[in-house]
């Protein structure tokens, strides 16, 4: 998953960044309100994160800019600002959440894990495939009922395909969702990590939820029998 | 001690109208029972002298004609002859006789008390010569004195019904007098009781709702009302700044103190090295700096501005300027930034020496700050009449005109975000502003795209 924060005051954006970063997110950052709309526009993200008092460009303008653009990708609005007024005007600006300052990141992580929950139409935080299972919020990956152990990696991909299951995804879109704009791994990377998913996964007698489809990417579904 | 404005105006009602009836039944008693005695001793002295008419002397005697005067009994004892007249008592000696009981006549017909048959009485007399018998050739006619007496318990107790009745009156005027002054005091202070009551509307929740129809109220209240209404909405004129700078304190607040909670929460999700650690602590360290600098400016502008004890004297405005534009030689590389400035020799401001170094420090940190990347900031400092002068002008192309009235308002920032400088909390114009006020000089901005300026004036003297 791959989401965008947009925060002026570096200290909270770099513990932000961190803390998304160490929970397998693929995070991009801007520091002012142009920047951030210009990577808003110009990347695929599955969720922003957007302070409202911005350098030269409101918060609550770029949600309705993307808005105007029908870019629906979800939006948390993370500001000092906790008048209702001011909460009922970003929400309306076209956000779907709002958290005021001081927050505790904990709650962060899990707005954020909802709003992405949402974003692929799941309503449980434990994605089921077939025999495979995926707590999102626990972070681990079960193959009927068994663990399989997973590198950060490895578990952001499998989560991409299982929100996304059913669609081919190119691997471009892939290696969008994992890696920020500033990783310097290449697309290729996606395809070895694909091998690693399907080893794993087929040791744990799950042979074939990960198909290939040539020239355009890969497609996660339920085995067929 | 009586507080009660009521209690208070009765009592002093009460005192001073028992004192004008006291003194109003005396002289009222006083010139009655004058005239009642004055009555008394007239008919006494009309009945001594037709008393005088019956003496006579015969053969050398003093012969009285009692018979004419109506006496109902005579006593004769030697010389002395006492004849009772009705409730009168007449007694007729000659000079030399032995005195009467009646000792104190006197030969001026002065009037004197005695008792008479256990009664008090009032005696008058008078020493006359007898006329003399047709017959008699006895000799020279003696001087005698004749005296009246008569008792006076009637007129003491009409006196004393004249003074109960006076009393009782006096008593009554007094009783229905404080009744009038008590319902004239409630009526006469009701007004104070529907201030009351209409002040007793106006809560805290309702400041902005200061006594309502003042004017249907009784116009003796307007006064006193408008002022109310006058003050209360100064007063929620001062709440409603207070809980803004509250608001603007608490919102200031909450983006260091969310990089501090970021911080710890991150520091906290997981175990760390001490290097990782170190890197936090250090960051959390830089967010504490920010968050007392903006205390420590915010408390500047709201508590007095003080010299440190010390008299304001004269400062070298010169020197503060000089010296504050060499600790910006790093600033201004990085930032593309130069500085033209003129600087006169000697010029002083009367005030506190670490007071005008904010103020310096402040207004060349904010040109520094905000102005267009590789730009000229002046700065201009020179005596002019009585009064130090310190111009700086920068070029500031993003400078949102419309708000220059805004610039030396609390936590205001010409842009609302923290990213030009992590140290600008918006405080540093409104403490110079207020430091400049304390030293009674003025300071002013204006601004003309793209430049600038803020001119601030120190007086020379005190």
């Amino acid at each position: 998953m791959r989401i965008l924060v947009v925060e002026d005051y570096e200290p909270v954006r770099s513990a932000v960044v961190q803390a998304l970063t160490e929970e397998g997110f693929a995070v991009d950052a801007a520091s002012d309100g142009p920047d951030g709309l210009w990577l808003a526009q110009t990347s695929e993200h599955d969720v922003l994160v957007l302070d409202i008092m911005l350098p030269e460009l409101n918060g609550v303008e770029i949600v309705r800019q993307l808005r105007a653009e029908n870019n629906d990708v979800p939006i948390l609005l993370l500001t000092a600002l906790d008048a209702v007024e001011q909460r009922v005007q970003g929400l309306d600006s076209g956000a779907d959440d709002y958290l005021v300052k001081p927050f505790s990141m904990a709650e962060l992580l899990a707005r954020l894990r909802a709003l992405v929950r949402r974003r692929f139409g799941d309503s449980s935080s434990v994605i089921s495939i077939g025999g495979l299972a995926i707590d999102t919020a626990a972070r681990n990956v079960t193959v009927n009922g068994e663990a399989i152990a997973m590198t950060a990696g490895e578990y952001k991909l499998i989560e991409l395909l299982a929100r996304r299951r059913g669609e081919v995804i190119t691997r471009s879109e892939i290696w969008q969702s994992l890696y920020d704009m500033n990783s310097e791994t290449t697309s290729n990377v996606v395809d070895v990590y694909i091998g690693y998913l399907r080893k794993k996964l087929r040791a744990a007698g799950l042979d074939s939820i990960i198909e290939t489809r040539r020239g355009l990417g890969y497609v996660m579904q339920e085995p067929t029998p | 001690m009586m507080r009660s404005l009521q209690g208070r105006l009765i009592v002093l009602v009460g005192a001073c109208s028992t004192a004008g009836l006291l003194v109003f039944g005396v002289i009222v008693c006083l010139i009655v029972e004058s005239r009642l005695w004055a009555q008394f001793d007239n008919g006494m002295r009309e009945r001594l002298l037709q008393l005088t008419q019956l003496v006579e002397q015969r053969d050398g005697k003093i012969e009285y004609e009692w018979n004419e005067s109506g006496a109902t009994a005579i006593q004769a004892v030697g010389e002395r002859v006492t004849c009772w007249d009705g409730d009168r008592v007449i007694a007729v000696l000659p000079e030399n006789a032995e005195p009467l009981p009646l000792t104190m006549i006197a030969a001026d017909q002065r009037l004197s008390p005695l008792e008479l048959d256990g009664e008090r009485a009032r005696v008058i007399a008078m020493p006359f010569v007898p006329r003399l018998d047709e017959d008699d050739t006895s000799g020279p006619v003696e001087t005698i004195t004749l005296a009246v007496a008569r008792p006076i318990g009637d007129i003491i107790s009409t006196i004393g019904i004249i003074r109960w009745s006076l009393t009782t009156a006096a008593g009554l005027a007094l009783a229905l007098t404080m009744a009038c002054v008590w319902i004239a005091v409630r009526r006469g202070l009701a007004p104070i009781h529907i201030a009351t009551r209409a002040i007793a509307e106006v809560t805290p929740h309702r400041l902005d709702q200061p006594i309502r129809n003042v004017d249907s109220q009784p116009s003796e209240l307007h006064p006193l009302l408008t002022t109310i209404n006058q003050l209360v909405s100064s007063l929620r004129v001062a709440m409603e700044r207070e809980r803004t700078l509250s608001g603007e304190i608490a919102h200031e607040m909450r983006t260091p103190l969310a990089g501090l909670r970021a911080k710890f929460d991150v520091a906290l999700s997981k175990p760390r090295s001490s290097e990782e650690l170190r890197g936090l602590i250090e960051d959390c360290s830089r967010i504490n700096d920010d968050v007392t600098s903006m205390i420590e400016s915010l408390m500047a502008t709201v508590v007095p501005v003080t010299c440190e004890g010390k008299p304001f004297e004269r400062v070298s405005l010169t020197q503060s300027v000089e010296s504050c534009i060499l600790h910006y030689d790093d600033r201004l590389t990085q930032r593309g930034l130069q500085i033209s400035h003129q600087i006169e020799d000697g010029v002083q401001a009367f005030g506190s020496e670490h007071a005008t170094r904010i103020v310096v420090r402040n207004l060349i940190d904010n040109a520094v700050s905000y102005a267009d990347t590789g730009t000229t900031i002046e700065i201009e400092c020179c005596q002019v009449g009585d009064t130090a002068r310190l111009a700086i002008l920068n070029q500031a192309s993003q400078f949102p005109a419309k708000k220059i009235d805004q610039v030396f308002e609390r936590f205001w920032r010409a842009d609302a975000s923290r990213s030009k400088s992590e140290a600008h909390s918006g405080l540093g114009l409104a403490l110079t502003k207020r430091i400049i006020e304390a030293h009674g000089g003025t300071i002013a901005a204006s601004y003309s795209k793209p430049f600038f300026k803020i001119v601030a004036q120190w007086g020379l003297h005190a």
